[in-house]
């Protein structure tokens, strides 16, 4: 007999080959077979059970990607930590944009743009990056709108920048059905470049040739002032809308002929496909047709929800052991005894996919240093861990030491009685109860006397998976990729030593065909066209020793080929307490530029490169980060990160660079930037998994304030089993 | 012509990129490459969809078969998705909570616990209830001995948990035979009604034997992935 895995959250998305890759069409593409399982539950007729934690009311988005009608935004904010794709076209004009709800009151967008035809420095169709940003003034209230100040394209050549201030107020009349928005609001820039009424200040225009890059606060709320208005009518899954535009669209008219502007009003109609997707077609400005496509996303809420095998229950001692001769510590005296109690272990561990690295018995007190390749949580691995360890040792031990590791490393060490474990499994919050009488400790160094697991070492493992390598933003073609099959292969003689490679075999792909870069710098990164054309390569080939050098500190030796353009020494040495949100690292490298081909070889190029970092994990799960120091190219200077992680592994954030490198000597751009995302597999597929899709964009790749990628920096790793992320996580305890 | 050559060999790389997420392959105690995971989603599917066909249907119960079966067995099935499913009992306990743990599972490691007969915990499906605040008084009769405050902590949010709290109202809707395959009970047939802090309502339906307060059957709530499951005791 057997009880089908019910899909209770919708049929689990299939998965096709083209989102393999690590790109942004992935994510759309993955995303995309999954938000069409799900109705929307706000759509949902009244449901008589408590909803529980559900799916938010989300705005639907305009051509932009921000919250709002057609061309015009409203003051509408998306859920905190909302995160949205959406795609729209109308007369040549695409726009693909990414848009995160950073705080309540704050949000943040990047946006790549398609001119067709727009003939702009020589390009005939034009592409361009812009970063937006908006804040809510204040909520909606019974009879208050709404208010939100907006700047979009805020950097840069500003080709799309335009400033807002706007105010929505909803309505739902009774005599009508459905809802309606009602916004109103000033535009600056392009949004009040149609039907000024008044002019404030002067606003300079981007000089052509200049490296871009700055932020435009000489340009922000300069210039006509025009009012723009629009109306949304929602009910259930479709939508109406229609708007007053304030975009002359001068330069896509006048300047240039990318289409006929006959008409300042637009209009649209939207219909909600799924949960989480959105679709519409619009009528636009008296002569093009328009389409957009909107998906919403949540880290909060998982494409499909988590499920994990049930866990094997604690069993007390009280109804196993009644025996009282069974109670004494006699077999910790055995040598034989204590093996065969860590193969039971192991064995116990194996069964939920984890792994024994060493235990260390004693009468009354057993610690169990872990391994976890399956589950993203930490928090879960060491509820596992627990049961199986009340599961298998004998009935004196009464203390249980687990400690999650990496890569050899004690991370930290959760300490409980199992007397409590026995008790607390099915008390009312029991998440809560279990966590109240559990302590995080340093994990320090295993004991002298810890019976290493001689089934896991010296430990071999390999794979042979295809692989992916995308290229963005080539003025001709801007999407651009490589793939083939990695073969990897790492070798471990005993714990915190490792020894790892890669081969990698392409077989096919256009990044070798890309625009040759030219920097006033060593060109550090900007040759990777160069490093593209080889098809067999070498991807990594090192040496890396792990080890605990004292309390509070992990410490790192690598050598060898990192990555695919740098090889050489590196060290790494990181101060982070289990229960401390400050950490700080310093790592030094000596590196030397590989061979174009991959293979052993060098190039004549070499840099001593290091950073002293500071980790901060701030409220809302935000982690700041400083990395002070000497880049690639021997520029002097500091990184600054902002990342929103997330306990399931989703993490959304932006960085920026500034070294004694000049904007001039930079070249496009000014100076180094870019956002991370990271989306987890078990987020998108339902099932535990430590994988990410993890992405990488920069408007411009240059050469100023680049690092070199070393495998196996420490801090990500140490963090996710400190106590922070345990005590975030302890509802999973017990999953 | 061009354009077709392109599209042609676009399909085949396609094709040879799905071949080689399919025949990919790992081995040794390190994370599982993700393109590995991929080929097992990818394989899961297909297996699911030609399995969908001959799935083992759940057997036709008689109260012949359920003699011949020694092992204590409940039956569980989830309204929602129409699954139905007979699982054997794993630990039966106490701890310092009154009422008495049952925990029953399934061959596929999908977990059941109930404190006196009321639900109090679902492992292994999607909506984890992790735990759960029972009326149970622990005096032998099992089902509820009360109204009043219900809890249940669901797994949801960001790794995390959230909770549903429930004002309930015992209602005794009086004596009702009640047949399981084949024979039938003398049950008092027990209601609670119960309305959330944030709205909506809530019913769970016990019977409970007249004459030793055995929990014959129940309708209860599972919480708002998992719906109402539907619980009889065929296996004593």
């Amino acid at each position: 007999m057997t009880f089908p895995t019910p899909p209770l959250s919708g049929p689990r998305p299939g998965l096709s080959a083209e989102r393999s890759c690590r790109t942004v069409a992935l994510l759309l593409g993955t995303f995309l077979g999954t938000v069409l399982s799900g109705l929307p539950q706000a759509l949902l007729a009244e449901d008589a059970a408590p909803r529980g934690f559900a799916w938010p009311e989300t705005p639907s988005l305009n051509f932009y990607g921000n919250p709002g009608m057609i061309d015009m935004p409203s003051a509408e904010m998306m859920p905190d930590a909302q995160f949205a794709a959406s795609v729209s076209s109308f007369g040549g004009i695409t726009r693909m944009n990414l848009q995160a709800q950073a705080l309540p009151w704050v949000s943040v967008a990047f946006r790549y743009t398609e001119t067709q035809d727009r003939n702009l420095f020589n390009f005939g169709d034009f592409y361009d990056r812009n970063f937006d940003v908006r804040f809510r003034l204040w909520q909606e209230g019974r009879y208050r709108p709404a208010v939100a100040v907006g700047l979009q394209d805020l950097a840069g050549t500003g080709i799309y920048s335009g400033e807002y201030i706007v105010a929505t107020k909803t309505f739902a009349p009774e005599a009508l059905p459905g809802q309606f928005k009602l916004s109103a609001g000033l535009g600056w820039g392009r949004l009040g470049s149609s039907g000024a009424v008044a002019t404030l200040g002067n606003r300079s225009g981007f000089t052509s040739g200049e490296t871009g890059g700055q932020l435009g606060v000489d340009r922000w709320f300069r210039g006509d002032v025009a009012p723009f208005a629009g109306v949304e009518w929602r009910h259930g899954r479709w939508g109406v809308k229609a708007e007053y535009s304030t975009d002359a669209y001068t330069q896509e008219t006048q300047q240039s002929n990318v289409f006929e502007r006959k008409s300042d009003f637009n209009f649209g109609v939207e219909y909600q496909a799924s949960r989480q997707l959105r679709l519409g077609a619009y009528y636009l400005y008296g002569s093009e047709f328009g389409i957009s496509a909107q998906i919403q996303m949540n880290p909060r809420h998982p494409a499909t929800k988590m499920q994990v095998p049930a866990p094997s229950p604690v069993v007390p001692r009280s109804t196993w052991a009644q025996d009282e001769a069974l109670w004494t510590t006699a077999w910790a005296d055995s040598d034989s005894a204590k093996l065969k109690t860590r193969d039971l272990l192991a064995q116990s561990l194996r069964q939920d996919g984890l792994i024994l690295e060493s235990v260390t018995l004693r009468g009354t007190m057993a610690e169990a240093r872990i391994r976890n390749t399956r589950y993203q949580s930490q928090a879960l691995a060491v509820g596992r861990a627990a049961r199986a360890m009340a599961q298998s040792l004998p009935p004196s031990v009464e203390t249980f030491r687990i400690v999650p590791t990496s890569g050899g490393l004690g991370l930290s060490a959760v300490v409980l009685r199992r007397s409590d474990l026995e008790a607390l499994e099915f008390s009312p919050e029991a998440p809560d109860a279990i966590w109240a009488v559990a302590t995080v400790q340093d994990a320090g160094a295993a004991a002298e006397d810890a019976l290493v697991s001689d089934a896991l070492y010296p430990a071999f493992s390999y794979s042979f998976v295809p692989y992916t390598s995308p290229s963005y933003f080539d003025p001709s073609v801007p999407f651009r990729i490589d793939f083939g099959v990695d073969l990897k292969a790492s070798y471990s003689p005993a714990p915190g030593w490792k020894l790892a490679g890669a081969i990698r075999q392409r077989i096919w792909g256009n990044v070798a065909d890309g625009r040759a870069g030219s920097s006033r710098l060593p060109q550090v990164r900007t040759n990777q066209r160069e490093f593209a054309q080889a098809d067999t390569t070498l991807e990594q080939l090192y040496v890396e020793r792990r080890w605990r050098p004292g309390r509070n500190l992990y410490a790192r030796a690598s050598v060898g080929y990192f990555e695919s353009m740098y090889g050489g020494l590196s060290g790494e040495l990181l101060w982070k307490p289990v229960d401390s949100r400050l950490g700080l690292g310093a790592e030094l490298n000596y590196v030397r530029q590989r061979d174009f081909d991959q293979r052993l070889g060098f190039r004549d190029y070499d840099v001593l490169t290091g950073h002293a970092s500071a980790y901060l994990e701030l409220p809302k799960n935000y982690l700041m980060q400083v990395d002070a120091g000497r880049y690639l190219a021997g520029d002097v200077g500091a990184t600054v990160s902002l990342t929103r992680t997330f306990n399931n592994g989703w993490r959304l954030g932006g960085f920026f660079t500034l070294t004694d490198v000049s904007a001039e000597d930079f070249g496009e751009g000014s100076f180094d930037k870019g956002i991370t995302l990271t989306i987890p597999m078990g987020w998108l597929v339902g099932k535990p998994s430590r994988n990410s899709y993890g992405l990488t964009i920069r408007p411009v790749q240059r050469d100023g304030g680049q690092r070199v990628s070393v495998p196996g920096r420490l801090y990500g790793q140490v963090r996710a089993a400190h106590r922070k992320s345990l005590q975030d996580q302890r509802a999973r305890f017990w999953e | 012509m061009r354009c077709a050559g392109m599209h042609m060999r676009m399909w085949g790389l396609g094709a040879a990129l799905m071949l080689g997420l399919l025949t990919g392959c790992a081995r040794g105690p390190e994370d599982t490459p993700l393109e590995i995971e991929i080929g097992q989603v990818i394989r899961d599917q297909i297996r699911l969809r030609r399995g969908k066909a001959t799935a083992p249907k759940p057997p036709v119960l008689t109260r012949a078969l359920l003699e011949t079966i020694a092992e204590p067995h409940i039956e569980v099935e989830i309204e929602e998705v129409k699954l139905r499913d007979y699982l054997t009992l794993q630990v039966a306990r106490q701890d310092d909570v009154p009422g008495r743990i049952e925990l029953w599972r399934s061959v596929d490691n999908i977990s059941f616990g109930f404190r006196d007969g009321m639900l109090i915990s679902t492992r292994g499906l999607r909506g984890t209830l992790l735990s759960a605040a029972v009326p149970a008084d622990g005096q032998g009769a099992m089902g509820p001995a009360s109204g009043g405050l219900r809890r249940y902590e669901f797994a949801g949010d960001d790794n995390a948990s959230y909770r549903v709290q429930l004002a309930c109202e015992l209602r005794d809707l009086g004596a009702e035979p009640l047949e399981i395959v084949g024979l039938i009970y003398p049950t008092q047939h027990l209601q609670e009604y119960c309305r959330g802090a944030q709205g909506g309502v809530i019913l769970n339906d016990y019977w409970v034997d007249r004459r030793d307060g055995r929990l014959w059957q129940s309708r209860q709530w599972a919480g708002p992935e998992v719906g109402y499951i539907r619980v009889r005791q065929v296996v004593i």
